[in-house]
């Protein structure tokens, strides 16, 4: 692609004005000439979107703490009707504008979202003492028919989390829960998430559950343009690393452990094997995405230190030095990859 | 927003008699030499390596020598290593292994110096910060030290118990940050761009840092030794209001109005009325700035920073005001209705200036 036909953006600007190319005052009238700098319609557009903004949302907030003052002395009936007529409220919205306008697809993610606070407000209402994954589950059978028509990836993602969710409330909660499972709650969702995965079978069963997500995603692309954006497949792809890691630290380190699990603790490595195998083989020749390589690079220098450094004798003098210089090479030359790929593809396109 | 492609651009210019069309292939060489920076996540990557590699290293150095003064040397060594390394700029393998051993020279110095007092640390991390921004030419290095400078800064604030300096710092931090990103063009003609640029989001980053304190309850409590200086958060709202009355003027005047216009006097005023509410929550005045800044030049680093900060601070300014919430339900909704009348007073009222008076 020739240079020129780049979108003159600040930064490219900036560097023709660097090497000279552009004088002071040339470089002024670039910038505004290419939108860089706003002009007097771009401030207004500007202030009007900030002050409606947020004017918009601090009464909105004030409404619903107006709700929140008063929560405690409404009749039960007159809470699920105020939840009821929002739900109404954003769903008309939804079908007024449409699943294909922003505010269209705003408005039915607020509408996938109420089905949980009306079941929380239920379950609080007439202590019906069900399990929490309870909550999750029924919630995203109510939206999964929205969620089918919506055609909007933010709703299939709310889905999935609610999906997550379920699953591991249910399993540690009612099927097998974990010894520190109380502490864990204490110290806060991300020690309970770390805590929940020491639980290979479960963690391998979450990271099957989101790479069979990522695959159908990858495998839609193409014939659905609304899936078209790249953050929810890289969101998963993070997600499966790090629910991989902890079994994969425990296979590594954790060696006569046995009790439940076990199993998949030994398979967590090839489990971990395959998908960057796969990963690889996918985002570099099928479906071309940087981020998703250096994400499994960076696990895998993650994995293979961790590997090494349980090998060799952990305190030695000479193996952290060596453990350093391993992770300068690895890191190095995953840079490097990752650049010629880049080229790579350049050179193609 | 629909922007024109560079080749536009340039003939745009050269009609205006600002290019010639000899200097194209001059531009689409400055186009190509630069193009090969790596997007966020390879250095995110590359730099989580880096730290990693630096703790290894550090891990070798005290197994090794319980020597304080074989600590300092090799400290200085690898500092000295790093920075002539990185001047070689050999691509991503090298400067990874630089960053890595500034990293680990840097911890290794503060350990063999065998400071006794947290004064005398700040000091030497302060005066390293100083030597390493200077000389050790890269980007994400300079941020950093400019993070780490301040944050040397902070504690001798705290050794000397100069208990109003946070805030004072605070406010500062965003007076010189204003200042750096207007001057952003005449610092990019010097030739000094990968000096200050990174300095001046390091600023920007800093001052929310030193900002964001300011949002637990806990922290505000007269009483809590530790957070004495909150009690002197008005200073850094005074003087992030005097640097947003600045900017303001700036802006005003950059867009060839007049600077004491019926328009000008009435956003001054504006600014003004808003340090009232504002007195004990600066970080509202810091992310408007900030915001303002980014705005003027397009810059979504710095709108990015600002919206997020701007929504913590604000939804911690109504989260703390200690009332009840159905007065706090009345205030969000007076305020938003304050927010939506300026904003039909404003749309109505801004002069209709064309763009034919730009430069």
């Amino acid at each position: 692609m020739d240079p020129l036909d780049q979108p003159a953006s600040a930064s490219r600007l900036r560097q023709l004005f660097r090497a000279g190319v552009l004088d002071t005052d040339a470089y002024e009238r670039a910038l505004a000439l290419a939108g860089v700098t706003p002009d007097g319609a771009a401030w207004r557009r500007f202030l009007d979107w900030l002050l409606a903004g947020l004017g918009a949302t601090l009464v909105l907030s004030g409404i619903v703490f107006f709700f929140a003052y008063n929560w405690a002395d409404m009749h039960r009936f007159a809470k699920f009707a105020v939840l009821e007529v929002t739900l109404l409220l954003t769903v008309a919205l939804a079908w007024r504008l449409g699943p294909d306008t922003h505010g269209g697809r705003a408005a039915l993610l607020g509408a996938a979202v109420l089905p949980g606070v009306l079941l929380a407000v239920y379950g609080q209402t007439y202590q019906t003492g069900a399990d929490p994954y309870g909550l999750f589950l029924t919630w995203g059978l109510l939206i999964a028919p929205w969620v089918l028509i919506g055609r909007s990836a933010a709703l299939w993602m709310l889905l999935l989390v609610l999906g997550n969710l379920s699953l591991m409330l249910w399993w540690t909660g009612v099927y097998r829960p974990p010894q520190w499972l109380g502490f864990a709650q204490e110290l806060g969702p991300v020690f309970w998430l770390g805590i929940t995965f020491t639980d290979a079978d479960l963690a391998l069963l979450v990271v099957a559950l989101n790479s069979l997500a990522l695959i159908t995603y990858e495998a839609m692309a193409d014939r659905l343009a609304w899936l078209g954006g790249r953050w929810m497949p890289r969101v998963l792809m993070v997600g499966i690393l790090a629910t991989l890691t902890v079994p994969v630290m425990r296979a590594i380190f954790d060696h006569g452990g046995h009790g439940v699990g076990m199993l998949s603790v030994r398979l967590a490595p090839l489990a971990w094997v395959a998908i960057t195998v796969a990963g690889v083989l996918i985002y570099r020749n099928v479906r071309r995405d940087l981020f998703m390589l250096a994400a499994l690079a960076l696990e895998a220098i993650v994995v293979s230190t961790a590997f090494l450094a349980e090998k060799m004798h952990f305190r030695d003098a000479g193996m952290m030095l060596f453990l350093s210089l391993l992770v300068v090479l690895m890191t190095g030359a995953a840079a490097y990859w990752l650049r010629q790929t880049a080229r790579t593809w350049e050179g193609e396109a | 927003m629909n922007q024109p492609t560079i080749g536009v651009v340039l003939s745009d210019l050269e009609r205006e008699g600002l290019f010639e069309r000899d200097d194209q292939t001059n531009a689409t060489e400055a186009l190509q030499q630069a193009g090969t920076t790596s997007p966020w996540y390879v250095r995110l990557m590359v730099g989580f390596g880096a730290w990693w590699a630096a703790l290894f290293f550090m891990g070798f150095f005290s197994l090794l020598t319980h020597s304080k003064a074989a600590a300092l040397i090799s400290g200085v060594l690898l500092l000295a290593g790093a920075v002539l390394l990185r001047r070689m700029e050999k691509g991503d393998f090298l400067n990874q292994l630089a960053l890595a051993a500034s990293l680990s020279g840097q911890l290794l110095v503060v350990f063999g110096a065998d400071v006794k007092t947290a004064t005398s640390a700040a000091l030497l991390v302060l005066a390293m910060q100083g030597v390493l921004i200077a000389f050790y030419a890269d980007q994400t290095h300079r941020l950093l030290s400019t993070l780490a400078a301040v944050a040397a800064i902070e504690v001798l604030l705290f050794d000397w118990k100069w208990t109003y300096g946070s805030a004072l710092l605070a406010g500062l931090l965003g007076i010189v940050s204003i200042r750096l990103w207007l001057k952003e063009a005449a610092f990019v003609g010097a030739g000094m761009e990968r000096l200050i640029r990174p300095i001046a989001y390091g600023l920007v980053i800093a001052m929310f840092g030193l900002l964001l304190p300011s949002i637990f309850p806990p922290f505000l409590d007269a009483h809590n030794p530790l957070t004495l200086h909150m009690k002197y958060l008005w200073l850094s709202t005074a003087l992030l209001g005097a640097g947003l009355l600045y900017l303001v003027h700036v802006l005003l005047t950059e867009r060839g109005l007049p600077a004491f216009g019926a328009f000008a006097l009435a956003s001054y005023a504006a600014v003004v009325l808003l340090l009232v509410p504002a007195q004990r929550a600066p970080g509202l005045i810091g992310a408007l700035i900030v915001l303002l800044l980014g705005f003027r030049r397009d810059n979504r680093l710095l709108l990015g920073m600002a919206l997020l900060f701007l929504a913590v601070f604000l939804s911690a300014y109504y989260y703390n005001l200690s009332i009840s919430l159905l007065l706090k339900s009345g205030a969000l909704v007076g305020s938003g209705a304050v927010l939506l009348g300026l904003r039909w007073v404003l749309v109505r009222q801004l002069p209709q200036e064309g763009d034919n008076h730009a430069h």
